[in-house]
């Protein structure tokens, strides 16, 4: 894992404040540099688990708003799954970044990056692309609700779920057979502090 | 072993515990998480559910999530194959299902907030 100095200091507390159920849990100072960090693996699903319960600690502290963190936490854990079950090498990665302008505006960016099969790429590019061109993020997600209930293997519901649960934007990057998937949304003023 | 035991569910991540509500409701309460392991289990129980709510349907189901720490797309399928049977099902064979939730745990909100939105016919939410 790497961060800043104010990274590995909470990545020490959280634990502890996980296991009292997010309750009395310490507000960690944010760094001018932002609140990031990132982890490059080797896919397994066990680590999804761990990485969502991390980061739904890390970022409930760091922004004092449960809301957003459960939003990033819920993000990180469908792209970072979908990284892991349809990764072609033993290498993964993804980086979580929450950044504050002048404005006190928050901006979260979770990227995940994995090599994967011309298949898979094939899936996800056709899934981001109707989703860039539904203008309605919860009448897409509904529509791939309707499909999910008539499959017969998987779900297809992880990146609408980010966009319309999350409510983040999606974007991709397809180099090769790296595929790069990027989240991003803006936190209003006042819902960090 | 109770006559609901075989909705019951034990994953090493998430535990479902089947029970009688009013007469005829049966309350399924979820505790632990929902994620990609627990799918099969999952599923085997909506199918009990459904063979079970054919033969003598319930007059409501709650699914109890208040204890649940977090649910994966791949588990929130297993509940909208559920919903759309039931949702697309004649009028006599349906029934309500009833989403409790931790108003604390902002997922649950939006997730339960989606599958009614997919299911409105047969969804309620209370928290």
């Amino acid at each position: 894992m790497r961060g800043n100095a104010d990274d590995m200091l909470t990545s020490v507390a959280a634990p502890r404040d996980s296991e009292r159920g997010g309750r009395d849990s310490v507000s960690i100072p944010f760094s001018a540099h932002g609140a990031r960090f990132e982890i490059e693996f080797a896919p397994h699903l066990g680590l999804v688990t761990q990485v969502r319960q991390f980061v739904s600690t890390f970022y409930v502290q760091c922004l004092g708003d449960p809301e957003a963190s459960s939003r990033i936490a819920v993000a990180a854990h469908e792209l970072l799954e979908n990284a892991v079950k349809y990764a072609s090498h033993d290498h993964a990665r993804i980086r979580i970044l929450v950044e504050r302008d002048q404005d006190g505006v928050h901006t979260v960016t979770i990227e995940t990056r994995n090599h994967a099969a011309g298949e898979n790429l094939r899936a996800v590019r056709e899934a981001l692309d109707e989703l860039a061109r539904g203008s309605d993020a919860m009448k897409s997600y509904l529509q791939m609700l309707e499909r999910s209930a008539r499959r017969t293997s998987g779900s297809g519901l992880g990146l609408g779920r980010v966009r319309a649960e999350a409510d983040m934007t999606l974007s991709y990057e397809i180099r090769r057979d790296e595929l790069t998937i990027r989240a991003q949304a803006r936190l209003e003023p006042g819902a960090a502090k | 072993m109770t006559e609901l035991s075989n909705l019951d569910v034990d994953t090493e991540a998430l535990c479902v515990r089947a029970s009688r509500v009013d007469v005829d409701g049966i309350q399924l309460a979820l505790t632990g998480s929902a994620e990609t392991p627990a799918y099969e289990a999952l599923m085997t129980l909506v199918r009990r559910l459904q063979a079970r709510a054919h033969a003598q349907r319930p007059s409501e189901v709650v699914v109890d999530l208040r204890e649940l720490e977090f649910m994966n797309s791949t588990c929130i399928k297993t509940f909208v194959t559920w919903l759309s049977e039931l949702r697309d099902a004649d009028a006599v064979a349906r029934y309500p299902v009833r989403f409790v939730f931790d108003p604390s745990k902002p997922w649950q909100r939006r997730t339960v907030g989606a599958l009614k939105s997919f299911a409105p016919s047969v969804v309620i939410v209370a928290d």
